[in-house]
């Protein structure tokens, strides 16, 4: 099982190889032929000399240490408050339809539009970024919560019911696991939209982080660098993405043994 | 209840098995957010299924019932909605004049909602709003419609031929996890501080969700339906246009869905960074200059835009009820 995963890995990367350096290659050619301004749009080479740089003395370590700090504390409160949140309103259908335009009203309501709000309350330091990140990121969570919940099959819950489940107990043994493929979706739309807002925020107001590094890079007209910090927010997102996936599918997996167990 | 993104899950076994995987998981965590949109009209998802399962003629006359049926269930809708918005309003204005008469927080950086009220009729009179506005509905149709435009075709041809789509899957990738935001320096260098690096910013930013979504909406094309198209002789062409292109329009619609709503986000962040006009601007000046009605009037015209889109969005998707007959 775990070798079939190998594989099907190592296939992938090497199906994945040809197009990624194929565009490697035309990024440190297409420069150099002129069509471009090569100040504007240095060759690969020299940004990965710069990533390097900036790896090595440190500071890209530092940015991104902030910047998932920002992200993680923004995304764990969503989590701790969405989710309850979400389960309620999805349980109780007369409060969700109640509730629902107001939902829909703020979740149109773009968050970077609240930045500046989040500033006057909450001041220019750190705890406005994570508050931002927090209201963008609740919303996918939320609204896939309230939906896996919805989507519960009615005959489990009234299977559960019939042997004399308690409330408490349907929630957390039935509900949830059944609506947590939905939830998980949730999360990793919410990780993707968390980057874009993140790096918004930190280049519309911060001191550190990868936005600002960026930022700050091309105020300073240091291309290479620059390219280097786009360079580390592509494979961060990637990496989270492909994180996630892999967690979704083991805990997915696992589910399925057990449910096939039984 | 089946929504767009469970259907999409439905038909993807049906793909061929050498397809990477990665992409499909993404595009439904993609597609998904959809999945709210419809539920709130469950209209929309009864027909997708109607379809689906059978493939039965109807009247005009039946549609016609449809269509009365869906203007009553809006209606209710709206009267369903105006409590919670009023209750919301009722907050909004009472709550910090009672706050700052307790010395809770000062209003002035919460303003009741009528003070925010006549900050917003005052820019709608003297043209202020309308000026602003212009200029945002200019850049984000102008970087929309070139997303429109470039994506569908290249995602149609990039569905088409599976080796070029497996080919460029890694890259396609990649560029969709770089957020847009990212680049807008880059696009500055390229383009200048004026319009075009704007336009070019949000038309990027909204070609990814309709450029997947059409490569997987081509892809998960019922291979039956091509066979048979084939089988009775039709060109290359011809099931290009009457088989694959009607059977993938769901699908694209649902990424251009997704593309304007990603793109007024991308637009407001564009504003906020480098603009000197446009409702993003008009925000973060006023919060700047510490003019707080006036900004919380710009926030509302914004989640007004945004309101106004996806209605308009879901309206047009209403339109695939000739799909049916």
């Amino acid at each position: 099982m775990p070798n079939m995963r190998g594989t099907r890995r190592l296939r992938k990367i090497t199906q994945g190889a040809p197009g990624i350096l194929t565009f490697l290659a035309l990024w440190e050619t297409v420069p150099r032929l002129g069509f471009f301004d090569p100040r504007y749009l240095p060759p690969f080479s020299q940004v990965a000399k710069a990533f390097w740089k900036i790896l090595l003395n440190g500071t890209l370590l530092v940015h991104i240490g902030v910047s998932l700090q920002r992200s993680l504390s923004g995304f764990g409160l969503a989590l701790l408050l969405a989710t309850p949140m979400g389960l309620l309103l999805g349980w109780y259908p007369r409060l969700e339809r109640f509730v629902d335009p107001l939902l829909q009203l703020f979740r149109q309501t773009s968050v970077l539009a609240l930045f500046p709000v989040f500033i006057l309350v909450f001041g220019i330091g750190e705890f406005s970024k994570v508050f931002l990140i927090f209201w963008a990121v609740q919303w996918p969570i939320l609204l896939n919560t309230v939906s896996g919940v919805k989507e519960v099959d009615p005959l489990l819950l009234k299977a559960a019911r019939s042997m004399n489940a308690s409330t408490w107990q349907l929630l957390t043994k039935v509900v949830l696991p059944a609506a947590f493929p939905s939830i998980f979706l949730g999360i990793r739309l919410a990780a993707t939209y968390s980057i874009l807002v993140l790096i918004a925020a930190e280049m519309i107001g911060a001191k550190s982080g990868l936005g600002f590094l960026l930022f700050d890079s091309e105020q300073l007209f240091q291309i290479p660098t620059m390219f280097a910090s786009i360079m580390t927010m592509a494979l961060l997102g990637l990496g989270l993405n492909y994180g996630l996936q892999e967690i979704g599918s083991r805990i997915n997996s696992w589910k399925g043994a057990e449910i096939s167990e039984s | 209840m089946t929504s767009i993104a469970q259907e999409q899950l439905g038909t993807l076994p049906r793909k061929p098995s050498h397809a990477p995987e990665t992409s499909n998981a993404d595009l439904l965590a993609y597609l998904a957010p959809a999945q709210h949109d419809l539920s709130a009209f469950p209209e929309k998802t009864s027909r997708l299924d109607r379809r689906q399962t059978s493939v039965e003629i109807r009247s005009s006359v039946s549609s016609f019932q449809d269509f009365v049926m869906a203007v009553g269930k809006r209606s209710r809708s709206v009267a369903q909605s105006a409590p919670i918005i009023i209750l919301f309003l009722l907050a909004w204005e009472f709550v910090p004049r009672i706050a700052t008469r307790l010395d809770l927080f000062d209003s002035t950086f919460l303003p009741p909602f009528s003070t925010v009220f006549r900050a917003f009729c005052e820019i709608a009179v003297d043209g202020t709003l309308l000026k602003h506005l212009s200029v945002s509905l200019g850049r984000a149709g102008a970087g929309f419609l070139l997303a429109n435009v470039v994506a569908i075709p290249l995602g149609l041809l990039i569905g088409w031929f599976p080796a070029v789509e497996r080919f460029l899957d890694p890259v396609l990738q990649t560029f969709r996890q770089t957020a847009a935001m990212a680049l807008f320096p880059v696009f500055i260098l390229l383009f200048g501080i004026g319009e075009p690096s704007k336009v070019v910013l949000i038309y990027w930013g909204a070609q990814w969700p309709i450029l997947l979504s059409t490569i997987t909406g081509v892809k998960s094309v019922d291979p039956l339906l091509t066979k048979a198209a084939r089988s009775m002789n039709a060109s290359t062409l011809q099931i290009f246009f009457k088989v694959i292109l009607p059977a993938a329009f769901p699908a694209i619609f649902t990424g251009v869905r997704l593309a304007a709503t990603h793109s007024i986000l991308i637009l407001i962040a564009a504003e906020m960074i480098g603009a000197d006009r446009g409702l993003g601007y008009l925000v973060y000046d006023s919060q700047v200059r510490f003019e707080i009605p006036l900004m919380y009037a710009g926030i509302i015209s914004l989640s007004l835009l945004g309101l106004v889109v996806n209605y308009l969005m879901i309206s047009i998707d209403g339109l695939n009820s000739w799909k049916k007959g």
